[in-house]
């Protein structure tokens, strides 16, 4: 009886160990080698080498937005997968709707706001390392006209304009950050035809907030510089790519997928910044001066260690209004909402938008 | 006998409970509103803010460098002195001769390096808040010509230069810092002198690291931007004065006189920064954007938190030879022992100078 029992104990121990965590991943455009969805993958090709065979990963790409996800979310769920990462904000709903039908299933949903008692919201400070990058434009700008072509007038976006702009103000309040909206996350062909009507009105750097590197390659296609974002795009434009804001997905992806084998993870609502690692930005291009970098370090690790805030006051809006005070900084609730722009931003928030 | 022990006692007690701790200062200009030795009588002022009725204190004004300060720091010993604290670097050999001769009294000489059993040697990291001036000369030059007053040629000088030439670098590396010497630590004069020349020459920011605030003054009368020295010398260019780089030795002050009256005081050579208070940038004026003042307040917190050196590479001299490698920080004893000028300066070091 004992003798069985140790042998069964065996089997059930060596069954445990042998069985990988199961973990998807729901994309929403191309892997490609940039953008959105590269640096997602990125993060799930780190989990494959930190975890090895203690896990399983899959993915889905060029899933359609909406409740058209949830057919995919859910196979996922019935085959198996004990971990699903979803990563659009347009997966929200869907995601919830699995987290509620399969409760035993740890899902995580990126970029949103709802969470359930076996979902997730996570996303990064983005705007810290946009910030740092708008230094960098500030210093390197001779025009004082920065171009920015942005996706869709949501508050993420929004946010990050802000960020970008407050960093060129820092170092060069002359300097306007001059918006291009496109409507579109991802659209090579509008995000260039933005770029480039930026570079006709005299900008010489180009910053995005778009998944494709078009604008990088309009940028250095007329001798201007750029900054990438998503992903280090230097490749796609080595003579303008000043740096960009990247995300690091594969820290937080390591980190959450420990916990839940070891059985300590717990669901809610995650927003990390620089000081986990989870944003950063890119190595700075050759083009780059010794003091900018000075700048940037010191910056960095400032906002890192909690003395800097890139949302520090005294911040006015386009309407020279005090946004905040001197002394003060915007709370999470007030960034997470931001529907206006600062005092060097040029161009306007389209109302009603998405 | 019991009678006449406890009066004995009372006396005795009544004596030390009483008997002021007796502070002497040995100054070498005079104290007047601003510069060098109204910085340290500022932190003479402030320990007896401090201490009360505890202590007592003096000072010898325009005493000049070398041996004949000699019989003034005497002097003070055998007046029953306890603390001596002489504030020239001409005044180290005599202050470490009286150390010797007197070893029951504690002296405190600023600026040099020897030091004795009841001798400490004392100063502070000037170069950290004439960094931070530098990044607000940078921001606030249009013409990029930034003028520079400088007394003597030493590696004291030198490097506060080469800190504030570093700072204006960070932030803006198309503006130069011309440097002029008076060859004078007060010379109120030639250091407006050197400033009108430069103002002539298109410079729209004048610093100094001499003692009189006439940079300043000048550069008020030009309607041009000025960064003092020592003091805040704000009074002496309300408009355009926008910032100084300042000694705080009441800091220093006060912790060596609890320390001697704690009996734990012990001789040291003491080169604290911003982190301990004992150097600081002044306010800094209404002129000076918000945008700057972030910079600024950001650098300073880096700077005390050891997170940022002034010094730290890449630093190529006047000649364009990499002097501090990137990653690396200069040591204490080659910012002690400096001799070269960054890049970014536009003047001379003159040759086998006094020292």
């Amino acid at each position: 009886m004992k003798k069985i029992l140790f042998v069964l104990f065996l089997t059930f121990a060596l069954l445990t160990l042998a069985k990988p965590l199961k973990i998807a991943f729901i994309y929403v455009g191309p892997i490609g080698d940039a953008g959105w969805t590269y640096a997602h993958d990125q993060g799930r090709l780190y989990l494959e080498k930190v975890f090895g065979d203690k896990v399983v990963t899959s993915y889905v790409e060029s899933v359609p937005e909406g409740m058209e996800a949830y057919n995919t979310i859910k196979s996922f769920a019935k085959r198996g997968y004990d971990v699903i990462f979803t990563t659009s904000f347009g997966y929200m709903d869907s995601t919830l709707m699995a987290a509620k039908e399969f409760p035993k299933i740890h899902f995580f949903h990126c970029s949103g706001y709802k969470t359930y008692k076996n979902m997730t919201a996570y996303f990064g400070r983005m705007y810290q390392a946009r910030f740092l990058t708008g230094i960098v434009a500030g210093m390197m700008t001779k025009s004082n006209i920065i171009g920015y072509v942005a996706a869709h007038p949501i508050p993420e976006v929004i946010r990050g304009i802000n960020a970008f702009a407050l960093g060129v103000k820092l170092v060069n309040p002359k300097a306007k950050v001059h918006v291009v909206w496109t409507h579109t996350w991802y659209d090579p062909a509008t995000e260039k035809e933005a770029a480039l009507s930026l570079l006709d009105a005299g900008a010489d750097v180009i910053a995005q907030h778009q998944d494709s590197p078009a604008p990088v390659q309009a940028a250095q296609d007329r001798g201007a510089y750029a900054i990438g974002y998503n992903s280090d795009m230097s490749k796609f434009a080595p003579k303008a790519h000043l740096t960009a804001p990247v995300w690091n997905w594969g820290v937080y992806y390591a980190k959450v997928v420990d916990e839940i084998m070891k059985g300590t993870y717990k669901h809610g609502f995650y927003w990390g910044g620089m000081d986990e690692g989870i944003v950063d930005i890119a190595p700075f291009g050759p083009m780059v001066p010794d003091n900018v970098k000075k700048l940037v370090e010191v910056f960095k690790k400032a906002i890192k260690e909690g003395y800097f805030d890139p949302f520090e006051g005294p911040i006015y809006d386009q309407e020279g209004k005090l946004r905040v005070k001197e002394g003060e900084k915007l709370s999470d609730e007030a960034l997470l909402s931001m529907d206006w722009f600062v005092d060097n931003v040029e161009g306007t928030i389209p109302k009603g938008g998405e | 006998m019991k009678k006449l022990l406890i009066i004995f006692l009372v006396i005795v007690a009544f004596t030390i409970g009483f008997s002021k701790l007796k502070v002497g200062f040995v100054y070498v200009g005079p104290v007047g509103g601003a510069g060098w030795t109204y910085a340290h009588d500022q932190g003479r002022v402030y320990i007896e803010k401090v201490f009360g009725d505890k202590i007592e204190t003096t000072y010898i004004e325009n005493v000049p460098d070398g041996m004949e300060s000699y019989r003034v720091i005497e002097s003070l010993a055998k007046r029953g002195y306890k603390v001596i604290f002489t504030t020239s670097f001409g005044f180290m050999d005599a202050t470490l001769e009286a150390a010797k001769k007197y070893p029951n009294t504690i002296f405190l000489h600023c600026s040099g390096y020897k030091t004795y059993k009841n001798m400490s040697a004392y100063f502070g990291r000037m170069y950290e808040p004439s960094f931070l001036a530098g990044i607000v000369a940078g921001m606030m030059t249009k013409s990029n010509v930034i003028g520079y007053v400088a007394p003597h040629p030493i590696p004291e000088v030198i490097r506060i230069t080469n800190a504030f030439a570093l700072g204006v670098k960070l932030v803006n590396p198309k503006a130069k810092v011309h440097v002029v010497w008076t060859n004078a630590w007060y010379d109120p004069a030639t250091e407006k002198e050197a400033a009108l020349s430069f103002i002539d020459l298109g410079a729209d920011v004048i610093a100094q690291q001499t003692d009189s605030a006439a940079p300043v003054k000048a550069a008020e009368e030009k309607g041009v931007y000025s960064i003092g020295y020592n003091s805040d010398m704000r009074k002496f260019g309300p408009n355009y004065n926008l910032t100084s780089p300042m000694w705080n030795w009441g800091v220093y002050y006060e912790r060596v006189i609890k320390e001697v009256l704690n009996g734990t005081w012990k001789s040291e050579n003491y080169w604290g920064g911003m982190a301990d208070g004992i150097v600081k940038l002044a306010p800094l004026s209404d002129k000076v954007p918000d945008n700057v003042k972030k910079i600024v307040k950001v650098f300073e917190e880096a700077i005390k938190r050891g997170e940022f050196h002034p010094f730290e590479g890449p630093i190529y001299d006047q000649s364009g030879n990499l002097r501090v490698k990137p990653g690396e920080v200069l040591s204490d004893e080659e910012l002690l022992s400096m001799n070269w000028f960054v890049d970014n300066i536009i003047g001379t070091i003159p040759k086998g100078v006094e020292h």
